[in-house]
């Protein structure tokens, strides 16, 4: 990267800019959803690009998440590289059978004939008093099916840099926004996932997870918004004489496998830290890779932290109790000695 | 010769500095946000009129009145 000016950006522009940058590229690309245009994404995602591209390529859609999602798959089967938006991941359910059933399959049904060269955007996560339809993460529901890539970048750099791929990538990926690290404070004030990003375009694998922390005696495995918890956690540990290891996942279709287990085979303890419901979850997919790889790899019980199997209440309180943090985090690592 | 041009916050009431996105003595672009301001839940982005290199004067946290200058561009 040759640009050393040190600008910054929060994630939303940062895939703003992306997406501006590929479409200049790619006169095939183009995005529609709700209140992309004139709003400019409601997470500020698609600010500016409205007024640089247009009604053709900027397309505000009515309420219809299976009407437009559906028309997302045919124009991805037609040539195009559409860019639709499931404003909030708690929305598939009207329109799960244009993702899991067109989207994620017509490669596979078509014989091959139709790729999906689609990108949905949606947005997870919650801590800020939304309440139970507009706050969870949904993660293993959409990477439980084959066909789809599900990716979460934690920061600006990488949200950058994914979305880019995204866009190039033939199959359709479902690109999660978290909410928590878009850069609007009053959804989750985590500052350090606005970042250093070139101006230039750039890639960032799907597939692969980052090490954001070295360390040797634990692996703290997680994404999002719960990675900054880790990170968090590591420093108290380090306190304690203990050096964790912070594993990235950033993909959780398909999962970096050779990823985890290199860090658990390093470290020998591992705790799996997610936002999303506790069971059949990404967490139970980490530790089941680490286990059924080679039981001896792990010195001790891996910890499971993970959003209890409950509705995301209303009352602030309340979620704060169910949602994990670093003491959580920090309690657990200490269960592994 | 070096022209200086002043950055000032220009919204009604008071606000907080939330972020810059440079450092001082970036080299920054024309339209770059530079910083944000929050006033309750409303982010006023502050962008570069010119390019050139910023000089900031307003730190992250800052209680911001309206006209307060936050900082310069340096440009040639």
């Amino acid at each position: 990267m040759t640009d050393n000016s040190g600008r910054k950006l929060n994630m939303a522009r940062a895939i703003s800019e992306a997406i501006a940058q590929e479409m200049r590229l790619d006169a095939n690309v183009f995005c529609m959803g709700e209140d992309i245009r004139h709003v400019a994404g409601i997470w500020g995602h698609t600010a500016g690009l409205h007024e640089e591209f247009g009604d053709e390529r900027i397309m505000d859609t009515p309420i219809s998440e299976a009407a437009f999602i559906g028309a997302g798959v045919g124009a991805a089967t037609q040539g195009m590289r559409p860019i639709v938006e499931l404003m909030f991941a708690d929305f598939f359910g009207v329109c799960m059978n244009s993702i899991y059933s067109a989207a994620a399959k017509t490669h596979y049904m078509s014989g091959g004939q139709f790729n999906v060269p689609m990108v949905i955007n949606t947005a997870v996560g919650g801590s800020y008093g939304d309440a139970g339809q507009h706050s969870q993460c949904l993660y293993s529901t959409f990477a439980h099916l084959p066909g789809l890539k599900v990716v979460l970048p934690s920061n600006a750099y990488d949200a950058k840099g994914m979305m880019t791929a995204a866009i190039r990538d033939n199959n359709p990926v479902v690109f999660m926004l978290h909410k928590n690290l878009l850069g609007v404070p009053f959804l989750g004030d985590e500052r350090r996932a606005t970042t250093i990003v070139p101006r230039e375009l750039y890639e960032v694998p799907l597939d692969k997870a980052k090490i954001v922390r070295e360390g040797t005696d634990i692996s703290l495995i997680s994404l999002g918004a719960s990675l900054y918890h880790c990170l968090d956690a590591s420093t108290e540990l380090e306190r304690e004489g203990i050096s964790a290891e912070v594993l990235d996942l950033r993909s959780i279709a398909p999962l970096d496998r050779e990823a985890i287990i290199a860090t658990v085979a390093k470290t020998g303890r591992l705790v799996a830290v997610e936002d999303d419901y506790k069971s059949y979850g990404v967490t139970s997919e980490v530790i089941a890779t680490a286990v059924e790889t080679d039981i001896s790899l792990l010195r001790s019980a891996p910890q499971r932290i993970a959003y209890p199997d409950v509705s995301v209440p209303f009352s602030r309180p309340m979620e704060e109790f169910c949602l994990p943090d670093k003491h959580d985090i920090v309690a657990a690592a200490k269960r592994t000695f | 010769m070096v022209t200086r041009f002043k950055i000032k916050w220009l919204g009604e009431g008071e606000g907080v500095l939330s972020q810059w996105f440079f450092e001082d003595g970036g080299a920054v672009q024309e339209g770059d946000v530079l910083c944000e301001v929050m006033q309750d839940k409303v982010i006023t982005e502050v962008s570069a009129p010119t390019s050139g290199k910023l000089e900031v004067l307003s730190a992250e946290d800052d209680e911001l009145e309206s006209g307060q200058t936050l900082g310069y561009i340096l440009c040639d």
